[in-house]
């Protein structure tokens, strides 16, 4: 009887430290969050400059090379986390699979609609900023962190405020709400990463 | 009565229990992970990886990242379903004991 107890508490413990290890492992580096973050606040400050000196048809250049680099750089990144990660999580399937289909979100209302004039640009930051939001709040349930579950809202937020004042300003609005919405949690994200490799 | 002995002698063994735990929780594994995670030598994980998979337990797959070859591994339905079943064994085998 007594090596059958034991056998069970070693058998308890094994099951205990492997969810501990697979969970400890498998945290996100966050490192996509702070690359767009500084991506949109760059492309929404200059936005915000080029429209207050009416140089309107510029705009659409700064996003095509800020975002075409950023495009470019997730994929570089993604696939050296690809090869680099020994473990691949549910979660992380689940969050690029929600992150590419706000992508393609924003690439057809920014890309397709604006251009097509069937999406104005007084609407467009704040339908982005609605895509954001859910991008945000669905994230906080896959990572089960409640700070994200504010990103997301704050995201909201942003973009109800922007239904009230002048679209001139809807840049500013949506570089402030990517503070809290990217930069936080991304800088949030990879303290905790870099103190799990060092656990 | 419920008898220990009766739990799936495949999973029942430590290093086999934990390689399945791992994968359970993940989607894929690579080697390197469960030899870290488990605490073993590179050929114990091989013999006990080999068990599971013949039983169908597990599946491997090997690829190359650049230059250095790469063996992952992911649990599979039938896996699945006996690693439940054995959790759900060993949980009534505990409420046994403790009650």
């Amino acid at each position: 009887m007594n090596s059958t107890q034991n056998e069970i508490n070693n058998n308890l413990n094994v099951i205990k430290s492997m969810i501990e290890k697979t969970k400890t492992n498998t945290a996100e580096s966050g490192s996509i969050f702070i690359l767009w973050g500084w991506l949109v606040i760059t492309a929404s400050v200059l936005t915000y400059f080029f429209v207050c000196k009416e140089w309107f048809d510029r705009i659409g250049y700064i996003w095509f090379l800020l975002m075409g680099f950023g495009v470019v750089a997730t994929i570089l990144l993604v696939n050296r986390h690809v090869n680099r990660k020994r473990v691949k999580t549910y979660s992380q399937l689940a969050l690029s699979n929600l992150w590419f289909a706000c992508g393609i979100s924003f690439f057809i209302i920014a890309w397709i609609g604006l251009p097509l004039k069937v999406i104005p640009f007084e609407s467009l930051y704040i339908i982005m900023a609605v895509i954001a939001g859910v991008g945000l709040f669905a994230t906080s349930g896959i990572l089960d962190w409640n700070m994200l579950r504010v990103s997301g809202t704050l995201w909201w937020v942003a973009a109800i405020v922007m239904m009230f004042i002048h679209w001139h300003f809807h840049t500013l609005i949506f570089a402030l709400a990517t503070i809290p919405g990217y930069l936080i949690p991304g800088y949030a994200l990879n303290k905790k990463y870099k103190k799990n490799q060092n656990a | 009565m419920r008898k220990f002995g009766m739990l799936d002698p495949i999973i029942h063994a430590p290093i086999r229990l934990a390689i399945l735990t791992v994968l359970i929780s993940v989607k894929s594994a690579d080697f390197t992970f469960l030899k870290e995670a488990t605490e073993t030598t590179d050929g114990n994980l091989s013999t006990h990886i080999q068990k599971l998979e013949n039983a169908k337990y597990v599946k491997v797959s090997k690829s190359f990242v650049g230059k250095k070859p790469k063996t992952t591994l992911s649990i599979t339905k039938l896996g699945r379903k006996a690693y439940e079943n054995y959790v759900e064994e060993f949980s009534a085998y505990l409420k046994h004991t403790s009650g």
